[in-house]
C-alpha cells in the first residue's frame, strides 16, 4: 500500500516483502535511529527493528479489531487505507495513536529502501546509473534558458 | 631479536603508499635508486577489491553489508562511504588497530590499510593552495606564514597537475590560482539555475578542479561515467595510486614492496640519525627490522606523527626530531557538514538527467570571503562550499512528503531530478588544544602504545558555518528554491578526510618539525611526504598539493644524494 502497483510496478512486485523478511531477521539496521559506533550497537539497532515490526503489527491488528472487527488483512482496502492514513498524515492524526505513527515511518522507511534499492524499484525511478558506460558526460541540455524558467513541467 | 628482512640495505625506506608516498616510490626508483616500501594492510587488487559496474541490489545486504562483520575486532567503527558493501570481508580498512579519543574529543579516524589507501576511493577534488593561503598570517595577523610562497611553488602543481590529469576552467579567483586543466566536466541543469542565483548574491559558482580525465591523459583512460568512482576505478581513469604511482615504480624493478607491514618506530643510529624502520609482519607477529640511508614517511598524516611520538631513543626522549616539541601539534582538519539542502521547482518533474554518471564534485563556490579585506567577516581566512543534487543512486529526499500510495510514489519521482544540496569545507585554525599524542595507558593488539587525539571545533570555524547556512538560505531564495534544511551541527571531526599539520614546516628549528623541503630540522635522512607538514588548513582538499609537495621534496633528496648528504648504499 506505500509503494503500489499503479502504471509502474509496486513493492510487491520488485519482492519488498521478501526484502524485509530478510533485513529484519538478520538485523541489517536499515532505518537507523542513532550511530553505530560499534557490532553490539548494530545489533541492538537490529534487534530493536524486530521488536517493533513485532509490537507495530500487533498494535496495527488490534486497531483494525476495535475499529472493524476483523484484523487489519481482512479489513476492506478502504478500511486499511483510512486506518494507515490516521497514522500517515499528520492533519488525520488521532490522539493514541504515537506507537502507530512510529510503526508507520519505520515500515515505510524500510518499504521505500527496500523498493529503491532493487532493480525493478530503480528502473521505475530511471536510475542513470543503470547504464554503466557513457561516451561523455552529457549535462544540460537547455543552454538556451539557464534559469530553465521554460521548462514543460506539466505531469 | 628482531628478524632483519635481509641482508640488503635500501637507499630509501617509504613508508605509506597512499597519495603522498606512491609518489615518492615513482620519483625516487625511476631515478634508479634501491627503494623499499612498506605498506600496512595487503595489496589493492581493483578486479577483487573495487566495485566494478555492480549494482545495489547485486549485494546481499543491499549496501548495508553484514552487521556482525566487524564482531571481535579492536576497531569495530564501521567507515562511512569509503567502506562499504563492495569490500566486504577484503580486510581493506583498519578494524585491528584502535584508537583513542580524550574526554571532550570525538575524532572519526578512518583508515585504508591497502596500497594506495585512502587515495584509491578520493573525492578528486584539486585546487591550487596560493599565496593568500601561504601567506594568509601576514594578512590577518593569526599564525604563520607557510615558509614557501606561490612563485616557488607553482611549477609542481604544474607537474602534479599534468601527471594527475585535472579538469577546469581558467577562472581568474583571487584565492583560486589557474592550472593545467584538461576540458572540465559540463554543468547540470541544477548548476546553472544556481550559478544564476549565485550571480545574484554575489557569490561565485564554478566548476570545480577534478581530478578526473575527462580526455585520455598518459596512456590512461578517459572516465566512462559509470558513477561508481567513490568505491574505486575500473580502469584507472582518475588518479590513484593503484593505477599511477605504483605500478610504474614497480615498472623500474627497482622497488621492493612489503605488505601487511605495520611501522612501529623509526630506528636512529649511534648519532640520533635515522638508520630504517622496526615494523611488525601481521602475518607472523613478527618484529621485523628494515635498513636504509634514507626513510620517509607518508603514513597518512597522523599515523606519522604516531611512528614518530612513538620512536623514543636517548636522541630522542620524546619522540624522533621532536626537539621543538611541535610534534603531534597543530592538528588541523576540515569542518564538514551540509549548511543547506532543498529543492528546484524548475526542475520538477523532469525526465532523470545524468548528473551524477561522474559522481564528482563538478560545481563548487570557491572561497569569496575576506578576499579584498582579511578582516571583513567576523572570521578569518574562508571557506569553499560543494554543491551536489540530481538524480542520484536513491531518492533520499522520500523522507521530505508525507504519507503512502500511488501519489507519494509520484512525488517521489517527480522531486527526483529537482533536490540539491550544499557541503562546506572550512578549515580549522591551529590550536594548542588541538593535537595527538600517545595514550599512555592503551596499547593495541602489537602492544603498539595507541594514538590519542585532543580535537574540538574552534570558534572560527564554527562562525564559517554559521555564516555558510545564512548562505544558502540567500541562495535558495535567490534561485527561487525550497529550502528543506540543513545538518543540525557540523561533521564530527575526522570525517573530511583532510587532516593536517602534526609535523608542520617552517624555517626555525625550535618552531616547526620540518623545514621547507619537508626534511626534519633535527634528522636530515628523515623526511614527510604527507599532508601532517602543511602547518594548517585552507579552503582546498590536500591530494594534490601532497602530490605536489611529494615531488618537491624527493627532488630535493635526490639532489641532497648527488651531493653526498645521503649515500647510496
Amino acid at each position: 500500500m506505500i509503494l503500489p502497483k499503479d502504471e509502474t510496478p509496486g513493492a510487491k512486485d520488485a519482492g519488498v516483502a521478501e526484502f524485509i523478511d530478510f533485513m529484519v531477521a538478520n538485523r541489517v539496521p536499515v532505518s537507523a535511529r542513532y550511530e553505530i559506533r560499534a557490532t553490539q550497537d548494530a545489533i541492538r539497532q537490529g534487534e530493536d527493528a524486530q521488536v517493533a515490526f513485532v509490537a507495530g503489527l500487533d498494535w496495527i491488528n488490534s486497531r483494525s479489531k476495535s475499529e472493524f472487527g476483523k484484523l487489519f488483512l481482512d479489513s476492506t482496502s478502504e478500511q486499511q487505507t483510512g486506518l494507515l492514513e490516521e497514522i500517515a498524515y499528520k492533519a488525520k492524526f488521532k490522539p493514541t495513536t504515537e506507537s502507530g505513527r512510529e510503526f508507520f515511518q519505520l515500515m515505510r522507511d524500510y518499504t521505500v529502501v527496500g523498493y529503491y534499492t532493487s532493480k525493478i524499484g530503480l528502473e521505475t525511478l530511471g536510475y542513470p546509473g543503470l547504464r554503466t558506460v557513457w561516451p561523455k558526460m552529457p549535462g544540460c541540455s537547455h543552454l538556451d534558458d539557464p534559469e530553465h524558467l521554460h521548462l514543460n513541467n506539466a505531469k | 631479536m628482531p628478524a632483519r628482512i635481509s641482508a640488503r640495505t635500501f637507499d630509501v625506506i617509504v613508508v605509506g603508499t597512499g597519495a603522498g608516498g606512491s609518489t615518492a616510490l615513482k620519483v625516487l626508483c625511476e631515478a634508479g635508486l634501491n627503494v623499499c616500501a612498506l605498506n600496512s594492510g595487503p595489496r589493492m587488487v581493483p578486479e577483487d577489491h573495487y566495485r566494478g559496474h555492480r549494482q545495489v541490489y547485486d549485494l546481499k545486504y543491499r549496501g548495508y553489508g553484514d552487521p556482525l562483520r566487524l564482531k571481535g575486532k579492536a576497531h569495530q567503527e564501521p567507515y562511512s562511504v569509503e567502506e562499504s558493501e563492495y569490500s566486504d570481508g577484503k580486510d581493506l580498512f583498519e578494524h585491528d588497530i584502535a584508537y583513542s579519543n580524550a574526554p571532550g574529543s570525538d575524532w572519526y579516524w578512518k583508515r585504508c590499510k591497502a596500497t594506495g589507501g585512502k587515495a584509491n576511493f578520493w573525492g578528486r577534488s584539486s585546487a591550487r593552495f596560493g599565496d593568500i593561503d601561504f601567506k594568509a598570517a601576514a594578512l590577518d595577523g593569526f599564525g604563520d606564514n607557510w615558509p614557501v610562497d606561490y612563485a616557488e611553488i607553482s611549477p609542481w602543481f604544474s607537474k602534479a597537475e599534468n601527471y594527475m590529469g585535472v579538469a577546469s576552467t581558467v577562472q581568474n579567483r583571487p584565492s583560486n590560482p589557474d592550472g593545467e586543466y584538461l576540458p572540465p566536466m559540463p554543468f547540470r541543469c541544477f548548476d546553472y539555475i544556481l550559478q544564476k542565483a549565485g550571480e545574484k548574491i554575489g557569490v561565485p559558482y564554478l566548476p570545480d578542479r577534478c581530478a578526473q580525465l575527462t580526455v585520455k591523459h598518459n596512456h590512461h583512460p578517459a572516465c566512462h561515467y559509470c558513477g561508481n568512482c567513490s568505491r574505486g576505478c575500473d580502469v584507472g581513469a582518475f588518479f590513484s595510486p593503484t593505477w599511477f604511482t605504483i605500478p610504474e615504480a614497480e615498472a623500474t624493478k627497482k622497488l621492493t614492496l612489503v605488505t601487511n607491514a605495520l611501522v612501529r618506530s623509526v630506528l636512529v643510529n649511534e648519532s640520533g640519525a635515522a638508520k630504517g624502520v622496526a615494523y611488525i609482519d601481521r602475518a607472523t607477529k613478527r618484529e621485523v627490522e628494515v635498513y636504509a640511508s634514507v626513510v620517509v614517511l607518508a603514513a597518512s598524516c597522523v599515523e606519522t606523527a604516531h611512528i614518530m611520538l612513538n620512536s623514543k631513543s636517548r636522541h630522542w626522549p620524546t619522540g624522533i626530531a621532536n626537539s621543538s616539541g611541535e610534534l603531534g601539534r597543530n592538528l588541523c582538519d576540515h569542518l564538514y557538514g551540509s549548511p543547506g539542502y532543498g529543492c528546484l521547482p524548475q526542475l520538477l518533474g523532469q525526465p532523470p538527467t545524468p548528473d551524477n554518471i561522474a559522481d564528482s564534485t563538478v560545481s563548487w563556490m570557491p572561497r569569496w570571503q575576506n578576499l579584498k579585506n582579511p578582516r571583513e567577516e567576523k572570521f578569518i581566512r574562508g571557506y569553499s562550499v560543494y554543491m551536489g543534487g540530481g538524480c542520484g543512486e536513491f531518492p533520499g529526499h522520500y523522507r521530505q512528503f508525507e504519507g503512502f500510495g500511488t501519489q507519494y510514489k509520484r512525488e517521489i519521482q517527480r522531486y527526483y531530478p529537482a533536490t540539491v544540496g550544499g557541503l562546506i569545507q572550512a578549515p580549522s585554525l591551529p590550536s594548542p588544544t588541538n593535537y595527538v599524542d600517545i595514550d599512555p595507558a592503551k596499547k593495541d593488539i602489537f602492544g603498539i602504545p595507541q594514538l590519542r587525539f585532543h580535537f574540538q571545533w574552534g570558534e572560527n570555524e564554527l562562525l564559517m558555518w554559521e555564516h555558510s547556512k545564512q548562505v544558502m538560505i540567500d541562495l535558495f531564495k535567490a534561485a527561487g528554491g525550497e529550502m528543506w534544511g540543513a545538518d543540525s551541527v557540523p561533521n564530527r571531526p575526522g570525517t573530511s578526510l583532510h587532516e593536517t599539520g602534526v609535523c608542520r614546516f617552517g624555517n626555525d628549528p625550535k618552531r616547526f618539525v620540518t623545514n621547507k623541503w619537508a626534511q626534519t630540522h633535527d634528522v636530515p635522512n628523515l623526511y614527510i611526504c604527507d599532508a601532517s607538514i602543511f602547518p594548517n588548513s585552507t579552503d582546498k582538499t590536500t591530494t594534490m598539493p601532497i602530490v605536489a609537495f611529494a615531488m618537491r621534496t624527493c627532488d630535493r633528496m635526490l639532489e641532497n644524494f648527488r651531493l653526498g648528504l645521503h649515500r647510496r648504499v
